[in-house]
């Protein structure tokens, strides 16, 4: 009945990969793969995440040697030919960014601290199969970053805004991002990048399942369009 | 030929620098009133083998728009000298 796969991408220096796999494999119950990130083959699976961390120690800019690595061409192809969901939290939204997978940049906090927080963020966009079986409008996300402060030109703004693209906004502003984006998503609706770290918040122990919905939301479609396909 | 390519980041103007804006309150502590701008950016230095210079240029500027910058936050000024050949015969 489970089908579905899902992979987490390791880069030298990502640390929330054990945490992402732990919620995908153990909580969803979906059979999970690390996948290397001189991995240059096909990416054979449902849902492609792209974790939180430090990717080459954030040297130059957040995201950007990650950028060039070998599995970065599988997951451009992974895009074109729409495979899968993919979803890129907190470096790995950096990442997509910098991929131009996503519009903006991420970049230091106005408080110009590294900031460790559980903040409320709501959901601006419900169709998105990101978000489609969450029941709630706020939810309650840890957010672990220094470069969370989002950027975009007026014009990419005008269109993420036009295409109803922004799928989470902060409550309470806490990096100072244009518009409180904690995370927006691409054109065809399958790729978000958002800064709150959904795996820290799917087990019961930690008092805090609210980032289950956005797994389960993503579950969810992927049966749902399984089985428009067959 | 060997050449020495300088290049230089820095925030584009609007663009929010907590390190520019931190180095200026110091700056305002210290009694430096007439400091109006701060801003705070990189240096990158790069040694190119090129035929030429406007060789090397190009090499130089396409490594600052693909890698060293982000176009929606940053820009990027470079420069390149030949290498002199003292510098060359100490390594």
């Amino acid at each position: 009945m489970n089908s579905i796969r899902a992979c987490v991408i390791v880069f030298p220096g990502t640390n929330c990969d054990r945490d992402t796999h732990f919620a995908l494999s153990k909580i969803m119950d979906i059979p999970t793969d690390f996948v290397w990130h001189d991995f240059d083959e096909v990416l054979d699976y449902d849902i492609v995440v792209l974790p939180g961390g430090f990717s080459y120690g954030d040297y130059i800019r957040t995201g950007v040697f990650a950028r060039f690595s070998p599995v970065m061409k599988s997951v451009e192809k992974y895009v074109l030919e729409e495979r899968g969901l993919i979803i890129g939290i907190c470096n790995g939204f950096q990442i997509l960014t910098e991929a131009g997978l996503l519009p903006g940049a991420l970049t230091r906090n106005t408080s110009t601290r590294f900031i460790c927080d559980t903040v409320e963020i709501n959901v601006e966009n419900f169709q998105t199969p990101f978000t489609r079986s969450v029941t709630k409008k706020n939810l309650k996300l840890p957010i672990a970053h220094s470069d969370g402060n989002y950027r975009i030109s007026e014009k990419e703004l005008e269109k993420l805004k036009a295409q109803n693209r922004i799928v989470f906004r902060y409550v309470e502003n806490p990096n100072g991002s244009v518009e409180d984006i904690a995370g927006v998503c691409s054109e065809n609706f399958r790729i978000l990048g958002m800064m709150p770290h959904p795996e820290r918040a799917a087990c019961s122990v930690l008092r805090n399942t609210d980032g289950v919905e956005i797994f389960k939301s993503m579950v969810d479609y992927l049966r749902s369009e399984k089985i428009a396909r067959s | 030929m060997r050449f020495i390519a300088r290049i230089v980041v820095e925030p584009k103007d609007g663009v929010l620098d907590p390190q520019g804006k931190a180095s200026m309150k110091v700056v305002k502590r210290l009694g430096y009133e007439f400091v109006d701008d701060i801003r705070v950016g990189k240096h990158i230095t790069v040694e190119i083998q090129a035929t030429n210079k406007k060789m090397a240029e190009k090499i130089a500027s396409e490594l600052a728009y693909k890698i060293f910058t982000n176009p929606v936050l940053e820009k990027y000024e470079v420069s390149v000298f030949e290498m002199k050949k003292a510098e060359v015969i100490e390594k």
